[in-house]
């Protein structure tokens, strides 16, 4: 796994901390609110967030230790209930 | 035995695992052995987990990739039993489908399953640290077995072992799940009993020095524990041309990393980028001992820091099995075949898989204010007590332990009652003690060392005994007023140093019973008090060098080796007796005004009197000195020689018993 020291996976939000001490967390809620911004299709607006919150992983524990291509994420929101996947890889 | 992996998670992150899913934490606070383990904690119906793999050639983590049996043993904790049955452990492909899986019920029992499903191997109960050694061939039998128990087992599925899972993998249990590992060896012909992974860190520069580029050029560059690394904040740094020298670094001693026991095998461990993705280098770890190296094949590791490992069955140096001695002229770190850019490595270590005592470690960090510690008691082994930054008004009664105590900044009005030490190579280290810190009754057995650094004025050391023995004990940069009371040092080969005894400084009762004794007291500043200093029998040294002025030394009895040099005016010596024996007197450059009171030498023949022998050249007993009741019981100085220096204030009675030898 790339320079994670621990991370915190639950269906309301991701909480991330990088070995070097470096965190990241993002909310449903605040999913939902990108989301929401998005256009296209479902399944455009659905990719455009993941995209987003990969982007924003790599740019809060840094390229050098959790870049976008180590990183797996997806989620669903149905009914007001979330679920949130977040893969990592050693490359 | 042919290792494939050694984790006890002490990378203090992830960087040796293959990948993970979910939740999951590596942390020092619920650990088996040395500062880390691994938590899986995902709340109900979601996956954590951290798979584990192989090291390739590379030194790339990568996937087992067998079918054929594999052993893997490791350590489980559970802080709650779930409350539902639930998966914990999966032996599996890249995408986490089991060849077998270890599930627990609510009530503990665990099973292995796979096509089919054991019988019940163990129930569990919290709060227990468990060994588990699974062996698993795909498509066949597969066993389990824990703590040594009976194994039970299952047909595993036909598919590939790429992975250990340690958590859960599966969204579908609706159970939260909380449990720990620790120390993990995965290998491919049998199980190595029980064991402990012990991290040996970088302490210095090996025999390749190249990578001389980066943050610095020691090996505090690359001995990150954050936990974890610190990334681009220190490394070294190989240029992208020209050096592919290498850089190897020493490792810490095996004692010093509580290796214990059989070493099974020796896992090299890096943290190495590439600067830029432009071209190919071939970068890899590499393990020096003796003069053989041994090498990763290496390759282009792209600009992410990644964990490399390199697997050691044996040493390097002869081929033949571990020994601690071994290990301790180890070193790891990294080379480049190939270079087309700049190369980082940020972190080097060495993983040890060692048998260990069974005795786990102890530490406790930032023991906050009102705490108190009672009864503690540690048995013998290897084991290791780190009491760090303990806060006033701790107090820690009855501390009793055998091996290594550490006690590192111990913050005022702390009290350590009674603490024992029993027999063995025992080292006890209480540094930067603060001031009205009490350390009473302090007892210390043979073979140890005792080291007192920095111990802060009004500080009180009351009745410190060090029975026989090797013994050592360092007293060092004694602050002003401070008292040590009844310092009782027995027979053995001890010696006292004590250094920079600042002023006021009043040391009590300090007594040196028979055997081969060295007390030095160095740079005694002005008006500190030195009471009935007796040093009674042959083999003993006292040596007391820079003597300010106005300091006094009440009562020193003393028959071996006296050495004073540069006695400063003012000083006042009362009551200086030295008895028969092989006595060497030096007293040197003591200046005017200088008093001697009562100054008493009852030695034979063997009596030298270095630059003090009165009436000769060497003489360094200046003008208005007063030498007052000079008494020599032997022939060894004529009243002749005594005329050119003493004077009116010389006790006539004295004089005369001199003159009757």
């Amino acid at each position: 796994v790339p320079n994670l020291r621990s991370a915190e996976v639950t269906n309301q939000s991701i909480s991330l901390v990088a070995s070097d001490g470096r965190t990241f967390s993002v909310t449903k809620a605040e999913i939902q609110a990108f989301l929401a911004t998005q256009g296209g299709n479902a399944a455009a607006r659905k990719a455009a967030t993941i995209t987003w919150v990969k982007a924003n992983i790599q740019t809060a524990l840094g390229a050098e230790q959790c870049p976008v291509g180590l990183t797996t994420f997806d989620f669903s929101v149905t009914d007001n209930a979330a679920a949130m996947l977040l893969e990592m890889l050693s490359g | 035995m042919a290792t494939i992996l050694i984790t006890g998670f002490e990378a203090g992150d992830a960087t040796e695992a293959v990948g993970s899913t979910g939740t999951f934490s590596v942390q020092g606070t619920t650990k088996r052995t040395g500062q880390y383990a691994l938590q899986c904690n995902p709340a109900s119906s979601t996956a954590g987990n951290l798979s584990l793999g192989a090291w390739a050639a590379t030194g790339a983590t990568a996937n087992i990739a067998r079918t054929l049996e594999t052993f893997y043993t490791f350590y489980v904790r559970f802080a709650a039993i779930p409350s539902g049955t639930t998966e914990f452990v999966v032996c599996g492909t890249a995408s986490a489908s089991p060849v077998a899986r270890c599930r627990i019920t609510s009530g503990g029992a665990v099973t292995l399953a796979g096509a089919t499903t054991s019988a019940t191997v163990a129930t569990l109960v919290s709060g227990t640290w468990y060994r588990f050694d699974m062996r698993v061939t795909s498509n066949s039998t597969c066993g389990l077995a824990i703590d040594g128990g009976t194994e039970q087992t299952c047909t595993g599925n036909n598919l590939n072992q790429d992975r250990l899972y340690l958590g859960r993998t599966v969204t579908s249990e609706a159970f939260a799940l909380d449990v720990c590992f620790d120390d993990v060896l995965i290998n491919t012909t049998g199980f190595p009993g029980a064991g402990e992974v012990r991290r040996l860190d970088p302490d210095g520069n090996g025999n390749y020095t190249g990578w001389a580029s980066g943050t610095g050029v020691t090996f505090a560059e690359v001995d990150d524990d954050v936990p974890g690394h610190d990334s681009d904040t220190t490394y070294v740094k190989a240029l992208d041309t020209g050096d592919n020298t290498g850089r190897t670094f020493s490792l810490e001693s095996s004692a010093s990393a509580s290796v214990a026991g059989t070493i099974t095998a020796v896992s090299i461990y890096g943290v190495v980028r590439s600067e830029s993705i432009t071209g190919t280098s071939v970068v890899g770890l590499r393990a020096r001992n003796g003069s053989t190296d041994i090498d990763t094949s290496g390759q282009e590791w792209g600009t992410v820091y990644l964990g490399k490992g390199l697997i050691l069955d044996t040493d390097p140096n002869g081929g033949g099995a571990w020994t601690s001695g071994g290990l301790d002229t180890l070193e790891a770190g990294v080379f480049a075949g190939t270079l087309a850019q700049a190369q980082r490595c940020t972190k080097v270590a060495a993983m040890v898989w060692c048998a260990g005592t069974g005795v786990q470690d102890v530490s406790m960090n930032t023991i906050a204010s009102t705490t108190a510690l009672n009864n503690m008691t540690i048995t013998p082994g290897a084991v290791a007590v780190g009491m760090n930054t303990i806060s006033p008004a701790t107090v820690l009664n009855n501390l009793s332990v055998a091996y290594n105590v550490s006690m590192d900044t111990i913050a005022s009005a702390l009290q350590l009652h009674s603490m024992a030490v029993t027999p063995g190579s025992v080292a006890v280290g209480l540094n930067s003690i603060a001031a009205a810190t009490s350390v009473n009754d302090m007892a210390i057995a043979s073979v140890q060392s005792i080291v007192l650094d920095v111990i802060a004025s009004t500080t009180a050391l009351h009745e410190l005994t060090v029975s026989p023995g090797a013994v050592t004990i360092e007293l060092n940069a004694i602050a002003a007023t401070t008292s040590v009371n009844n310092l009782t040092v027995t027979p053995g080969t001890v010696a006292v140093v004590m250094e920079t005894i600042a002023s006021v400084a009043a040391l009590h009762e300090l007594t040196i019973t028979p055997g081969a004794v060295e007390i030095a007291l160095n740079y005694i500043d002005p008006v500190t008090a030195l009471y009935e200093l007796t040093i009674p029998l042959p083999a003993a040294s006292i040596g007391l060098e820079t003597i300010a002025a106005t300091t006094t030394l009440y009562e020193p009895t003393v028959l071996y080796v006296v050495d004073m040099g540069t006695v400063d005016p003012a000083t006042t010596l009362y009551d200086f007796e030295v008895t028969p024996g092989a006595v060497n007197i030096d007293l040197d450059t003591i200046l005017a005004d200088g008093t001697l009171y009562a100054f008493h030498i009852n030695a034979g023949p063997g009596v030298h009197f270095t630059d003090m022998v009165v009436g000769q050249p060497q003489v360094s007993i200046l003008n208005g000195q007063a030498l007052l009741s000079w008494l020599v019981m032997q022939p060894v100085l004529s009243a002749q020689s005594l005329h050119p220096v003493l004077d009116a204030d010389v006790d006539q009675a004295e004089l005369d018993v001199v003159n009757e030898h």
